[in-house]
């Protein structure tokens, strides 16, 4: 675990370093500021869930571009330099590498996510606070009510997400020879994820649906926008959270099974 | 020949490998998002669906697309854009109520050829359009089963497109559930008088009067309505007896 | 003596390109190193060499053949007893050369506070103490290489693999770097130097392997390859005839059997033979 560790923190400086990650963090905070502007296009939506829509829409969208290009950009590093070669000639096993490379991925993705979060919270607030100034009235459906507890697992829910991508990645980044490659293939894979390609084409035959399992649904993570008005139901959130877990452990499996074979 | 199908094995085995997680995992997929089954992005909108929360925005951006094609009256382009806006956005009621609403009164307007088609003509637009106003508002019953603005919708285009006041009344009567505002209630006793049904208006505001809150602008409204009913149907009663 | 390594009839092919077409990197290579010995692995560029090495660490997995380091198959036991200096390293650039070495001994299984304490001793060797906090990004090219020695010996290791070790080095940092390798040796330790530079190998190897193409064209103690036990090479400058004289004329008193050749031969010459032997085959 030692070495697992080393090699995270070796990863996660490494990322803090890179300018594109610092660029996509300080697009999606902004535009998660900018809802508070935003909100002047409002054409009948609820304003705390427009508003949270633009939190989810960072960290879902910024959050997944974050997830797999860092993850290419930090394998490919090591290969390309050649201090994967150094590091595994030392006494490492392809687990503890990649399993390091993850960590450290994940590490830089929980900044994000917090960053994201607490930029959304600040228009959440403040929305909050001009619709508590409004009568009753107003609210054809109830008033509205935030719960921050909710805020919270939803983020933390949409953060397992991101590193069920980035393991995805990892996988592409294993088993494929040049990192422009891998980058897209892993947008590719995580698109077909996002959208639910099995909402699609439910109803067809054996092999049609075996082959759609193939792809995680990533989808399912979306529905825990509903924590911040509606309170976190436990189940879900359960469910929702070993399914990435599940997901995450799968792929980082299956990646150190692809590098195992690979020549450094 | 040998390495290319070793190459092959291998992602067959991943492949299979993560179908079978994604198999035994699919229970809690189910236990996470159940009532994902209703949304399904068809088409275009699937393309707007990694932008995730951003696809609310971007409805509302299509959304003014749509009005700038109304304002031409451009027929596709119009309810090109308005389907676009609903698969993006399903919850949001307004684009629904609006939406039905160009179909039913403004398009038509726009199929006639500048006014020049015959009555007969315009009639059967007319209602070729309510009646792809009342599948689309199904649609989005089917996305917001509980909305009552939707329900009023179908009640209104029932009553004005096809002079339907009977599937008119069904609609109000749908929309009139336990909870609905004044006006709604009001709404709905004047179908049923319209109807022939006035008892039934003044028992349906004789029920319901309990719960609304007495300071509300339109109690005093509501409350003449009660007046004008128990008198219409006691004139009634009297000329009965007469 | 004990071999710390031992190849046997080592083969690796690779797979190049979307068919897959077959390069062979090592044919049926074998040769072993002795403990306490620095030993050559010498040839042109595609030789193999490189090869062997990464099969000798466990990077690359071979198609047939045995690589035996310290008597057993390659794993995480005889990793930790091997310190392995790449050909023109490239390390993080954000950490500093205490830091990187520090790093490379935990991954080597050294505890932190050893790793830190053989950290100073490695950087100290290598004379870079000076420098031992700056980020690495500052180094030049020579004081990366010196780094690299720094983190490859800081756990201690009985086997040091040099993958070009004077790479980047101005003669002064070759001088200082010949004088570490035999400081290596002295300690007991074994070492293997893969290098272009056979005036260097030549002054401080014992034992050298030449490959050519994947194969071993010459094996052995440097001393029996070049013919030194059984013949001796003087230089002289400027000869005359009278001298060449006198030195038959002291030749045939003692019974010696002399040869006299102009110009003096060297490992580079006998590289050069073998490569130009090879390639006219």
């Amino acid at each position: 675990m030692t070495k697992i560790f080393l090699i995270a923190k070796n990863s996660a400086r490494e990322a803090f370093r890179q300018k594109l990650v610092s660029l996509i963090l300080a697009a999606a905070v902004a535009l998660t500021l900018f809802s508070m502007w935003a909100m002047k296009l409002d054409l009948g939506h609820e304003q705390l869930k427009f508003t949270a829509n633009f939190t989810a829409g960072a960290l879902g969208f910024f959050g997944a571009v974050v997830s797999v290009v860092l993850t290419c950009r930090l394998f490919y590093s090591e290969i390309e330099n050649r201090t994967a070669a150094t590091l595994l000639a030392r006494p490492v096993s392809r687990f503890q590498f990649v399993a390091g490379k993850l960590a450290g991925v994940a590490a830089m993705l929980a900044i994000f996510a917090l960053a994201v979060l607490l930029a959304g919270a600040i228009p959440l607030f403040l929305t909050r606070q001009k619709l508590g100034l409004l009568p009753d009235e107003m609210f054809l459906g109830g008033r509205p009510d935030l719960k921050w507890a909710g805020y919270a697992v939803f983020g933390f829910l949409q953060y397992v997400k991101l590193v069920a991508i980035a393991a995805m990645a990892c996988l592409v980044c294993a088993a494929s020879r040049s990192m422009v490659f891998a980058i897209i293939a892993s947008f590719m894979v995580c698109a077909a994820a996002v959208v639910s390609c099995s909402e699609f084409f439910s109803g067809g035959g054996f092999l049609l649906n075996a082959a759609l399992y193939i792809v995680p649904d990533f989808d399912i993570f979306e529905n825990s926008i509903g924590f911040i008005f509606g309170g976190v139901n436990w189940a879900q959130f359960f469910a929702a959270f070993f399914y990435g877990v599940i997901y995450i452990f799968a792929f980082l499996i299956l990646s150190v099974w692809a590098f195992a074979s690979r020549e450094i | 020949m040998k390495y290319r199908l070793k190459i092959f094995l291998q992602v067959l085995c991943a492949c299979a490998a993560l179908a079978a997680v994604g198999y035994a995992s699919s229970f809690l997929a189910k236990i996470a998002a159940p009532q994902r089954a209703e949304k399904k992005f068809g088409g275009r909108a699937a393309a707007f669906a990694v932008f995730g929360g951003y696809r609310e925005a971007i409805a509302s951006f299509v959304w003014l697309k749509a009005y700038l094609a109304w304002e031409r009256g451009d027929y596709q382009k119009c309810l090109s854009n308005i389907e676009l806006c609903v698969e993006l956005d399903p919850e949001n009621i307004v684009f629904w109520n609006l939406g039905a609403s160009i179909i039913a009164f403004d398009t038509p307007h726009w199929l006639f050829g500048g006014g020049k088609a015959p009555q007969s003509v315009q009639k059967s637009i007319r209602r070729r359009q309510g009646a792809l106003a009342l599948e689309f508002l199904d649609r989005g019953l089917v996305a917001n089963p509980k909305s009552r603005r939707l329900k009023l919708d179908k009640a209104i285009i029932y009553e004005k497109v096809f002079a339907d006041k009977n599937a008119a009344l069904q609609w109000h009567k749908a929309a009139c559930d336990e909870g609905a505002p004044i006006y709604v209630v009001r709404d709905c006793a004047n179908m049923l008088e319209e109807c022939g049904r006035a008892r039934e208006a003044l028992d349906l505001l004789l029920s319901r009067a309990g719960s609304f809150d007495k300071s509300h602008p339109s109690y005093e409204f509501y409350l003449g309505h009660i007046k004008r009913l128990e008198n219409k149907i006691n004139s009634q009663k009297n000329m009965l007896a007469l | 003596m004990e071999s710390v390594i031992e190849i046997s009839r080592l083969t690796k092919y690779f797979r190049s390109g979307i068919r897959g077409i077959l390069v062979r990197a090592l044919n049926e290579v074998s040769f072993a190193v002795r403990r306490g010995e620095i030993f050559g692995l010498l040839g042109p560029n595609g030789a193999g060499k490189s090869t062997a090495i990464k099969i000798m660490l466990g990077l690359l997995k071979q198609n047939s053949g045995e690589c035996r380091i310290f008597g057993e198959k390659i794993g995480e036991k005889t990793k930790s007893k091997i310190g392995y200096l790449p050909e023109a390293p490239n390390f993080y650039g954000f950490l500093t050369a205490k830091e990187l070495v520090k790093f490379y001994a935990q991954m080597s299984g050294m505890r932190s506070a050893d790793a830190e304490i053989s950290a100073e001793n490695a950087l100290s060797l290598a004379g870079l103490s000076d420098c031992q906090d700056r980020p690495l990004s500052t180094f030049s090219k020579g004081m990366l290489q010196r780094a690299g020695l720094a983190a490859a010996v800081a756990h201690d290791p009985e086997l040091v693999i040099l993958d070009e070790p004077n790479s980047g080095l101005d003669p002064i940092g070759m001088s200082d770097m010949k004088d570490l390798i035999l400081r290596l040796k002295a300690s007991g330790k074994t070492v293997l130097i893969c290098s272009h530079m056979l005036r260097e190998v030549e002054q401080i190897c014992d034992s050298v392997a030449i490959l050519y193409k994947g194969e071993v064209a010459a094996f052995g103690a440097l001393d029996e390859i070049l013919g030194r036990n059984s013949e001796a090479l003087i230089r002289v400058k400027n000869p005359t005839e009278k001298f060449f004289g006198a030195v038959e004329k002291s030749a045939a008193e003692f019974g010696a059997d002399l040869k006299v050749e102009k110009g003096g031969g060297s490992l580079a010459d006998f590289f050069n033979k073998i490569v130009f032997e090879r390639r006219g085959k």
